[in-house]
């Protein structure tokens, strides 16, 4: 495997998110293109990862579980910085579609995050020996996850369309301080958790395996993003067309 | 039998020593002294929990998809009362 394939399908995952975005007329298969692309990278990452990658130093093959828990984590990471950048562009300027995208953004995220949380728990329990531990890093993203549920029940409780956009997006910003908490609580405080690898520290296809699985998740992002904004726009629709709703015009379509 | 002066040169030698070499190794980042607490060695099999991790990637990716796709525009019919 080249150390160069991950860079290659990150090309491909890059055509596909601006050929979506930029044509159209593409915007209705460009989404399954990319879901199709994912899953055949992802068969391939199943083979680098459970076979083709050499056992951790330390970890032995336990180690492998990082090619999906890693990714995972990064896409909920990825998930939530767009979140908070539709947030604030909601605010600087009102528009229904930022609303939709922070609304699909923050459930993607979710997803994500509590997948890579489950895959650290099973990973903590031969490495660690325990399931679970009030670590900073595992407190800190128990936090974050627990903001952005709070931010989704705040989304499906609040009726008003303008009202929920206004003040979720002032909970997404709110949220959003919980990242770089997450991110650099390895490094501020004495946690069991390791600190974030570096080019340095991994072989060379340890590397290619986690940037394979990195860029394959890419891909499910973004056809789950396209998927769920498609249905929080046919919400906004509907509770635009409800009658209580209809005198709000304020807001740009 | 040392004699005093070799002594002392030695004892001066040892802590030069010391001092450099304490100079060149970084302190410890942790508690000195875990080292005697935490087991050292390598995780012998463990590929169930391998299995399972992945497990929960696909099952996530796979049960996501399936709701959205339930959750597709135009997927629940409308309410009883909205058909003529």
């Amino acid at each position: 495997m080249p150390f160069w394939s991950p860079l290659a399908l990150f090309a491909v995952v890059l055509a596909i998110v601006v050929t979506h975005l930029v044509v159209p007329s593409t915007r209705g298969w460009m989404w399954k293109l990319s879901a199709l692309v994912g899953l055949g990278a992802l068969a391939l990452l199943l083979f680098l990862g459970l076979i083709w990658a050499p056992p951790e130093a330390f970890m032995s093959d336990v180690g492998r579980i990082l090619y999906v828990h890693v990714p995972f984590v990064w896409m909920c990471m990825v998930a939530f910085t767009l979140n908070v950048g539709c947030a604030i562009a909601y605010l600087m300027k009102k528009s229904w579609r930022t609303d939709a995208l922070a609304e699909s953004t923050a459930e993607i995220g979710v997803m994500f995050g509590a997948g890579g949380v489950l895959m650290g728990s099973i990973w903590a329990r031969p490495t660690w020996g325990v399931w679970w531990d009030w670590d900073p890093r595992l407190i800190s993203t128990t936090v974050m996850l627990l903001a952005y549920v709070g931010y989704l029940a705040f989304r499906s409780f609040t009726e008003d369309p303008e009202r929920r956009a206004t003040w979720s997006a002032a909970v997404s910003i709110l949220g959003y301080v919980s990242l770089p908490i997450v991110w650099f609580s390895v490094r501020w405080w004495n946690s069991l958790h390791q600190v974030q690898s570096t080019s340095q520290s991994l072989d060379s296809q340890m590397k290619i395996v986690m940037w394979w699985g990195t860029v394959t998740m890419l891909f499910f992002l973004f056809a789950f993003v396209v998927k769920r904004y498609e249905i929080a726009r046919s919400r906004q629709s509907t509770a635009l067309e409800a009658p209580p709703e209809a005198p709000r015009q304020e807001v740009t379509a | 039998m040392r004699s005093p002066l070799l002594s002392r040169a030695l004892l001066l030698a040892s802590l030069v020593a010391a001092r450099a070499l304490a100079e060149d190794v970084p302190a410890p980042k942790h508690p000195v002294g875990i080292e005697k607490a935490v087991p050292s060695g390598v995780i012998e099999g463990g590929w169930g929990y391998v299995y399972a991790a992945y497990t929960v990637a696909l099952a996530g990716l796979l049960l996501y998809a399936l709701s959205l796709w339930t959750r597709r525009p135009g997927a629940q019919p409308p309410p009883p009362g909205d058909t003529p």
